[in-house]
C-alpha cells in the first residue's frame, strides 16, 4: 500500500501523549492507524529524524509531521523512504567528516554509552571517520544505529473509506444512503451518513449551513449522487 | 666572502620557508582534527544564564512520570542578543525552520553538549551569567531537547560572572 499523507492521532486510551498514534492516508482516502510498539515504527522513521528541512524536504519524501507536544517528528511513507532518509544524512557533508564517535556524540549527546553499542555491534574502530567506511562497513555502522533506536512493530488498524453509489430521496429529500464497501453495499440513514462523514469514512463533502443544517454532497471532479428508486 | 654572504642569506630564506610550511602543515592539521570532531558547525560565542534542568530521557524521552529515565542537562537561558545572534547564524544542512524554532516553548534556550569533562566544571556556575562559546548545530534527532545545541569544547569554554 502506497501512502500519499500522515498526520499524528490521539494516543490510544490510557496511553501516555508520547504514544500518539499516526494517520496514514492512500490515494484512495483510506485510514490506516498505527499505536504502540515504538516511535520509530510508528513514524516509518528508524533514525528517529525530527521534523527540520532536511527531513521534511521533498527530496527526503516526507508525506507528514506529528507532535507530542515538545518535539516534532518527520513521517514517512515506507521503511524504505525513513531509511533512506537517515543514511543521507549520515553521507552528508555535517556527519561524513566525523569520528564515529563524535557523531553518535552529536547524534545522541545524552547517551555516552551510544558509541561502545555500536562499537560492539559492528567491530569498527571509533576514531574513523564515516567517510573513510566502505560500504559493507557502512551498512554495519547504520544497522547498528538502527538496532539502537528501536523498530519494534505495534499495531495497524485499516478503516476503509467507502463511496456513496446512490441515495434514496422522499420529497426531493435524500433520506438514505447507499454506502459502497469493499465486500458488499449498504444503505445507511442520513444521520448515520452524517456520522461516518465526519469521521472521515466517506467520499463525500460535509456541508453546514448557516441554519445548522448539515448535509452531503460528492467530492470535488465527482458524479452527483445517483438517485435510485425504492424497492417495494 | 661575497658568494658565502649570498648562501647564508638563501640559508635564512630557506629557514624562513621550512617554518611558515611547518606553521601551515600545523594549523591543517589541526583543522582537520577539528573537522573530525565537530565538522563545519559555526563557531559562536553565546551568552546566559546557566540552568541545570532535567529532561526526560529513554525509552521514549517523553515523560518521566511515564518511566522515562531522568536526565540531568544544562542549558544556557539566552539573552536577547545571544538569541538572536544564535537564530541567525547560519547551520550547515540540518537546519530547523525559523519559524519551527520560535514556536516551541523552549526557543531561546540553548542545550549545552559539554564534552564530558567540561561537565565537572560547570556545577559551580549553576545559575549564573556566563559567556560560553562552541559549535552551534539545530535539533535533527529525538534525542536533541532544544531547537538549536552548542557543542562546547575544553579548550574553549570559557564563563565569567
Amino acid at each position: 500500500m502506497v501512502f500519499v499523507k500522515a498526520q499524528g492521532g490521539p494516543p490510544n486510551v490510557g496511553d501516555p501523549p508520547s504514544q500518539f498514534t499516526v494517520q496514514y492516508f492512500d490515494k484512495e482516502g483510506n485510514m490506516t492507524i498505527r499505536s504502540g510498539g515504538k516511535r520509530a515504527w510508528r513514524c516509518n522513521n528508524p533514525g528517529n529524524l525530527v521534523a527540520s528541512t532536511y527531513s521534511k524536504s521533498k527530496d527526503r519524501g516526507c508525506i507528514g509531521t506529528v507532535t507530542d507536544g515538545s518535539t516534532e517528528y518527520a513521517i514517512y511513507p515506507d521503511y524504505k523512504t525513513g531509511h533512506e532518509a537517515l543514511v543521507v544524512m549520515l553521507r552528508g557533508s555535517v556527519y561524513s567528516p566525523l569520528t564515529l564517535r563524535a557523531a553518535m556524540k552529536k547524534y545522541d549527546h545524552s547517551n555516552p554509552q551510544y558509541i561502545d553499542t555500536i562499537v560492539k555491534i559492528t567491530k569498527l574502530n571509533p576514531e574513523r571517520t564515516i567517510k573513510s567506511l566502505n560500504d559493507e562497513e557502512f551498512e554495519l555502522f547504520w544497522k547498528a544505529i538502527e538496532q539502537t533506536e528501536k523498530w519494534e512493530v505495534g499495531n495497524e488498524e485499516f478503516i476503509e473509506k467507502w463511496i456513496i453509489s446512490g441515495v434514496h430521496k422522499k420529497h426531493n429529500v435524500i433520506t438514505e444512503y447507499l454506502v459502497h464497501k469493499k465486500s458488499d453495499s449498504v444503505w445507511v440513514s442520513k444521520p448515520e451518513a452524517l456520522q461516518l462523514a465526519l469521521q472521515g469514512r466517506l467520499h463525500a463533502i460535509l456541508v453546514h449551513l448557516k441554519t445548522g443544517t448539515l448535509y452531503l454532497r460528492p467530492e470535488f471532479s465527482s458524479h452527483s449522487f445517483v438517485v435510485q428508486e425504492r424497492r417495494t | 666572502m661575497k658568494q658565502k654572504k649570498w648562501m647564508n642569506y638563501a640559508f635564512c630564506l630557506l629557514g624562513i620557508i621550512i617554518v611558515c610550511f611547518s606553521i601551515l602543515l600545523v594549523r591543517e592539521n589541526h583543522r582537520i582534527a577539528l573537522q573530525k570532531e565537530y565538522g563545519s558547525d559555526p563557531f559562536v560565542t553565546l551568552s546566559g544564564t546557566l540552568k541545570l534542568k532535567i529532561f526526560p530521557g529513554p525509552p521514549e524521552y517523553f515523560s518521566i512520570e511515564n518511566g522515562d529515565k531522568a536526565d540531568a542537562c544544562w542549558v544556557l537561558e539566552l539573552d536577547k542578543e545571544s538569541f538572536i545572534l544564535a537564530l541567525s547564524t547560519p547551520v550547515q544542512e540540518l537546519e530547523l525552520d525559523f519559524k519551527d524554532i520560535i514556536k516551541r516553548p523552549n526557543a531561546s534556550e540553548i542545550f549545552l553538549f559539554p564534552d564530558y569533562n567540561v561537565d565537572e566544571s560547570f556545577r559551580g556556575k549553576n545559575g549564573q551569567h556566563i559567556s560560553i562559546s562552541g559549535y552551534l548545530f539545530h535539533a535533527h534527532t529525538a534525542h536533541h531537547r532544544t531547537p538549536m545545541l552548542l557543542t562546547v569544547p575544553e579548550h574553549i569554554y570559557t564563563h565569567q560572572k
